[in-house]
């Protein structure tokens, strides 16, 4: 079967679809975003989404077990670049993530969440038993895990770090874990979490959003907080970009009505808070819709897990669907506030280069497995 | 590489990755049953708030009340004052020429204030963060800038305005009179030009400015001040028109604290002004401060005595702030709810005792001295009808007002314009006598027919102490000794008394106390031997008794004090509260019950001693000899008492060091400060006290040639408005001789009781001997020449 033949199919026409509409939905919002607050972050977005889309391509046509060979390389080079970006990173919004080369900014935590799923799928399947993992065969993934999450929880940037975390995480259950080991490394987490907030490795910030967002899910029919009386300034953010969502209704409102709304208030219109942008505009239809791309996308990556003819093509895929699923998880229920507010972008509608790259790239290894596979 | 084969691990693979697909499926419903919530149900909600940026509470502040004469007249009341800002966040460099071209249309702006601004604009700070730079303030719009009088409209009217100097000129009137006072307009030296010596008004219709010969600008002015004719421009309706020309720039508009009378009060007016960090202080540490940071509070007089009456409650408004504009809640209770506003509760409009045209009257009474204060109260209740302190200041000034155009405060800060003199403490001089004579005759120490001879001066204790009459006056009775004040007679007293039953016995006619007003007051000084032992190098000396007596040295009094003893002896002994406030009035106009104030005391002095005093003081006045006889007032009989208080000072250093540029007025300071202090307390109608009036003239000279005189016009101006029910009688020579021997009469009864005697106080007690006790050495400080 030709590769052609192999895209004609359905599912990968519909991860190529909702990879596209993505794309086309990001730049939109992003441009609306622009008019709105006089930005032009749109057109560097568009400049990243076509270079992604190029890198679709390219990533579509590697040789995988290229791809396998120079993937320790990849991780290794994007490691020292997050102590790099320790010491020489750019900062922003007191978080140092990028680091400056030339006319772009990159930002190494983003590629590091491919190049993770890459490194665990190759070592899972180099390593592999016919045994679930057990723990003591676990010291190596849980460090190359470690590692990464560590330096990018050092920036500040919880969202990543968890982000990484949850992908590596992801691939591991997927390849199966002995029960025991299961309950034990729960156990571990729980304690390793209790020490992290009582020893100040979470920090003041995030305990304080957490808290915020326990408190309000606790009364959350409670009149929205208006901002009075020295209220969290999380908690705030999180409010206007509720009202901004649930002022979309179901059909949503007009370019002109969102202009002069609550909109301009929500922070991060750009970044984190893109949903809130699209939601107000698209409303509940609209949403439903791009929830559906995103499903879209997650269930072509688990599709192609499911049909993959190799392990590597399996827990690779796995990894990418962790990478939207999580992402994407995270981000809208921050903005629809169901979660707490955590530095996560929703993918390819967030404005950033280095993430959208990042999903991009992810879809092109999942084309090149899809591409790869026999039919059936 | 594996490849994954229909194996065991295949299943397995195949199990979990349906897991998964479960997962993100249920997890994709809980995201869109969230969605579905907070758009489909709660989206009508969030629709109405979404274009709110801001739902808060706001202060409205709580206008502050007014305080009114007896008759009802505004004395203090709020006005709208409007002042015109420029954002410098807003402004372009490409805009400021406009902006400043437009300013200059628009007011009348000198070159000065033009450069300024400009280079305020040119300012190379971060413009973002800049405060709101103020064009002008208190823009001329309904009220005269000069005396707040409504203006009126009128047909427009020219002038000329010099863009140099600032100065406006009216058109010239066409019988070259003020058009205020009728005065006759005097040319300008240096230009065509006419101006009015008195109200300082200027008028041309030359195109050059007659001071700097610089182009005058021409405009039109459609409102006229109908009291002082004063033309002006409605500047707020003017830039109003044509803001939309400044886009910069915003008008602004606050309530200010307004005094109408301008100076004729102020010291008991007091003044507003911004809280500072002490005012806002709480009261106790664990409670909140009372006052927001742009408070504006009472800073002195009755504006700080009364402030928590007179600024109300600040209410609180629930506003929503929707696209840039602030809205009322009204109709959003979902919202706001556990926003409750909180109505404004306006400050109390107080009604004061005070009477306008007395106040006025001793304002003109007192126009040819530099400095001093006179007191008026109502001998009978101790409302204070007058309280005039001089120099004065103008409290709108203090309160933030810009002063009006050109037109600056006549007041020298060498006079001590601030200082309340009506209740600043200063030596009391001869009208402390009465002290020692009631003293002495309570302790039966004299009687009305003990003399003393007065040769012009007493020696005691080594040092010869002066009467003011170099020859002496004789023998002299204690009535003669009140009359011509003969200090000699009193150092006698003085040393019979001692130091100690003096101070007690002014403490117990009222001296040292504090009088009831309401304003903050000194409360003078009455030395004791501790005080003196405390104060003075070389510890106490018995001549300060004698001192003392005479009510020199180290004794001071307030002229209220002494209004209020003087008081108390005119009206049988009781010793008046002294309140300025007649009440407050409620929100409809009507007074609120009064508060209970305590009651006028009664001096413990025997009535007949007080008959005598009274007659002595009627003496000084109306008898031949009285140190006041040249001051009787024409329309009733008056009784008091003169003071000189030898008060001959330097310049302090600092003033000498300000004045230094000015020789004449460091002359004028100096020569002005060798004089006496003067004094005059007196009431009147002697007979039934209805007024009681204390004149002090700082450095003024002699209390009967200075003070006195003030006093008279004072009470003349009352009972000429109040007229006594015996006028004519006091008019009348046959009603003053009668008066004079009804006199007669009073002094011809016994004053002490028949079988007590006149005791020397050495002999009964021998701590109060003054002679016997140890002097510190030669130099001790002494009054050795007393007026």
């Amino acid at each position: 079967m030709s590769v052609l033949a192999r895209i004609r199919q359905p599912s990968t026409l519909i991860g190529l679809f909702c990879v596209l509409g993505l794309s086309a939905i990001a730049i939109e919002n992003l441009h609306f975003a622009d008019s709105m607050l006089g930005t032009t972050y749109h057109r560097s977005q568009t400049i990243w989404i076509v270079i992604g889309l190029i890198g679709l391509g390219v990533t579509s046509r590697l040789d995988m077990q290229f791809v396998r060979r120079v993937s320790p390389s990849v991780y290794g080079v994007l490691v020292v670049l997050l102590v790099a970006v320790l010491f020489f990173g750019r900062e922003i919004n007191y978080s140092k993530r990028w680091l400056e080369l030339g006319p772009a900014n990159i930002q190494p935590s983003e590629f590091m969440k491919i190049s993770i799923a890459l490194m665990l799928a190759d070592w899972f399947d180099t390593k592999r038993s016919k045994e679930p993992w057990k723990l003591r065969q676990l010291v190596i993934p849980v460090f190359l895990m470690g590692a990464p999450v560590a330096l990018i929880n050092r920036e500040p940037d919880l969202g990543t770090s968890v982000c990484v975390a949850a992908i590596a995480i992801g691939q591991l259950l997927y390849d199966g874990v002995q029960r025991r080991t299961l309950v034990l490394a729960f156990c571990i987490s729980l304690v390793a979490i209790g020490l992290a907030w009582k020893f100040d490795i979470i920090r003041d910030y995030q305990k304080g959003r957490a808290e915020t967002w326990w408190h309000a899910m606790q009364d959350d029919d409670k009149t929205p907080d208006t901002g009075q009386g020295g209220a969290n300034r999380d908690n705030w953010q999180a409010e206007k970009a509720l009202w901004a969502v649930g002022s979309g209704r179901v059909a949503g409102r007009s370019d002109d009505e969102a202009r002069v709304s609550v909109l301009r208030h929500v922070p991060f219109v750009h970044t984190d808070f893109a949903l809130a942008c699209f939601a107000e505009r698209w409303g509940l239809i609209g949403c439903i819709f791009l929830f559906g791309l995103y499903l879209g996308l997650v269930w072509w990556a688990l599709y192609l897990a499911d049909h993959a003819q190799e392990r590597f093509d399996a827990l690779l895929a796995v990894g990418v669907a962790g990478l939207v699923f999580w992402q994407f998880f995270v981000n809208a229920g921050m903005v629809i506030g169901l979660l707490p507010v955590v530095g996560v972008t929703l993918p390819l509608l967030s404005y950033g280069g280095s993430s959208a790259l990042t999903v991009l790239l992810g879809a092109g290894f999942l084309l090149n497995i899809a591409t790869r596979r026999k039919g059936r | 590489m594996t490849v994954l084969g229909p194996s065991h691990d295949a299943q397995r693979f195949h199990a979990r990755n349906r897991l998964a697909m479960a997962a993100v499926f249920v997890a994709v419903l809980v995201l869109i049953a969230r969605l579905v919530i907070v758009q489909g149900v709660m989206g009508a909600n969030y629709e109405k708030i979404a274009t709110i940026e801001r739902v808060g509470k706001i202060r409205s502040q709580a206008p502050r009340g007014q305080i009114k004469g007896s008759d009802g007249t505004i004395l203090a009341r709020n006005l709208e004052s409007h002042s015109l800002e420029l954002l410098p966040a807003k402004v372009k460099p490409d805009r400021i020429a406009t902006i400043v071209a437009h300013l200059r249309e628009l007011l009348d702006m000198t070159d000065a204030e033009v450069e300024s601004l400009r280079a305020e604009l040119l300012k190379d700070a971060d413009p973002r963060k800049r405060q709101p730079l103020v064009v002008r303030r208190d823009l001329v719009s309904t009220h005269c800038p000069y005396d707040s009088s409504q203006l009126e409209l009128t047909s427009e009217v020219e002038y000329r305005f010099c863009p140099v100097c600032g100065r406006n000129f009216e058109p010239v009137p066409a019988k070259k009179a003020c058009p205020f006072d009728q005065r006759k307009l005097q040319p300008i030296s240096t230009g065509d030009g006419l101006r009015c010596s008195s109200c300082e008004r200027e008028f041309s219709t030359a195109e050059q400015c007659p001071y700097d010969h610089h182009a005058l600008h021409h405009g039109h002015h459609n409102l006229k001040c109908p009291l002082c004719q004063r033309t002006f421009n409605d500047e707020v309706a003017v830039l109003r028109a044509n803001l939309h020309l400044l886009p910069e720039a915003r008008l602004q508009s606050e309530i200010q604290r307004e005094y109408p009378f301008r100076f004729l009060a102020s010291h008991l007016l007091g003044y507003v002004g911004y809280v500072t960090d002490a005012d806002r202080a709480p009261l106790l540490p664990w409670l909140p401060s009372r006052y927001a940071l742009t408070d504006r509070v009472g800073k002195t007089g009755l504006e700080r005595a009364f402030d928590q009456a007179l600024r109300g409650i600040d209410g609180e408004q629930v506003v929503v702030r929707r696209s840039g504009n602030e809205e009322s809640a009204k109709g959003m209770d979902d919202l706001i709810a556990g926003l409750e506003p909180r109505p404004t509760v306006p400050g109390l409009t107080m009604r004061l005792t005070l009477d306008l045209e007395l106040q006025r009257a001793a304002k003109v009474a007192m126009k040819d001295v530099f400095s001093g204060s006179a007191v008026v109260i109502d001998a009978r209740t101790g409302e204070v009808l007058a309280l005039y302190s001089k120099p004065s200041f103008d409290p709108n000034t203090m309160s933030g007002k810009r002063a009006p155009h050109g037109k600056t405060s006549t007041d020298t800060a060498a006079y001590a314009p601030l200082l309340d003199k009506a209740v600043h403490a200063f030596p009391p001089a001869s009208t402390f006598k009465i002290v020692a004579a009631i003293a002495a005759l309570e302790e039966n120490i004299v009687n009305a027919t003990t003399t003393f001879h007065c040769p012009g001066y007493y020696d005691f204790g080594g040092r010869r102490f002066h009467c003011h009459s170099k020859r002496g006056h004789g023998d002299v009775n204690l009535r003669e000794a009140i009359r011509s004040s003969c200090d000699v007679y009193f150092y006698h007293l003085g040393e019979l008394l001692g130091l100690d039953r003096l101070e007690a016995w002014a403490r117990k006619l009222g001296y040292g106390e504090p009088t009831g007003i309401e304003i903050h007051e000194a409360l003078g000084r009455l030395p004791t031997r501790e005080w003196y032992a405390q104060h003075v190098k070389g510890g106490y000396y018995p001549g300060f008794a004698l001192s003392t007596a005479v009510g020199q040295k180290d004794v001071t009094a307030t002229p209220l004090q002494v209004a209020r003893v003087y008081s108390a002896l005119g009206r049988d002994g009781i010793l008046p509260n002294i309140t300025l406030v007649q009440g407050f009035e409620g929100p409809d106009g009507k007074m609120l019950p009064r508060l209970p104030r305590p009651e006028g005391r009664d001096l413990p002095v025997k009535s007949s001693t007080l008959r005598f005093i009274r007659n002595a003081l009627l003496a000084v006045v109306n008898d031949e000899g009285g140190t006041a006889y040249s001051s009787q007032p024409t329309n009733v009989m008056m009784a008091g008492k003169t003071g000189t208080a030898q008060a001959a000072q330097r310049p302090r250093a600092e003033m000498v060091e300000r004045l230094k540029a000015d020789p004449l007025a460091l002359g004028r300071l100096t020569t002005w400060m060798q004089n006496d202090h003067a004094w005059f307390v007196g009431y009147a109608p002697a007979e039934d006290p209805e007024i009681t009036v204390a004149v002090f003239v700082e450095h003024g000279g002699s209390g009967g040639h200075n003070a006195a005189p003030i006093a008279v016009k004072i009470v003349e101006s009352w009972f000429a408005r109040h007229p006594h029910t015996k006028p004519s009688e006091a008019l009348t020579a046959k009603g003053r001789k009668k008066a004079a021997n009804a006199q007669e009469e009073l002094d011809e009864t016994p004053i002490t009781d028949p079988e007590s005697t006149p005791t020397v106080p050495h002999e009964e007690d021998p701590a109060n001997r003054p002679a016997g006790e140890p002097r510190e050495g030669p130099d001790e400080p002494g009054d050795e020449v007393l007026p």
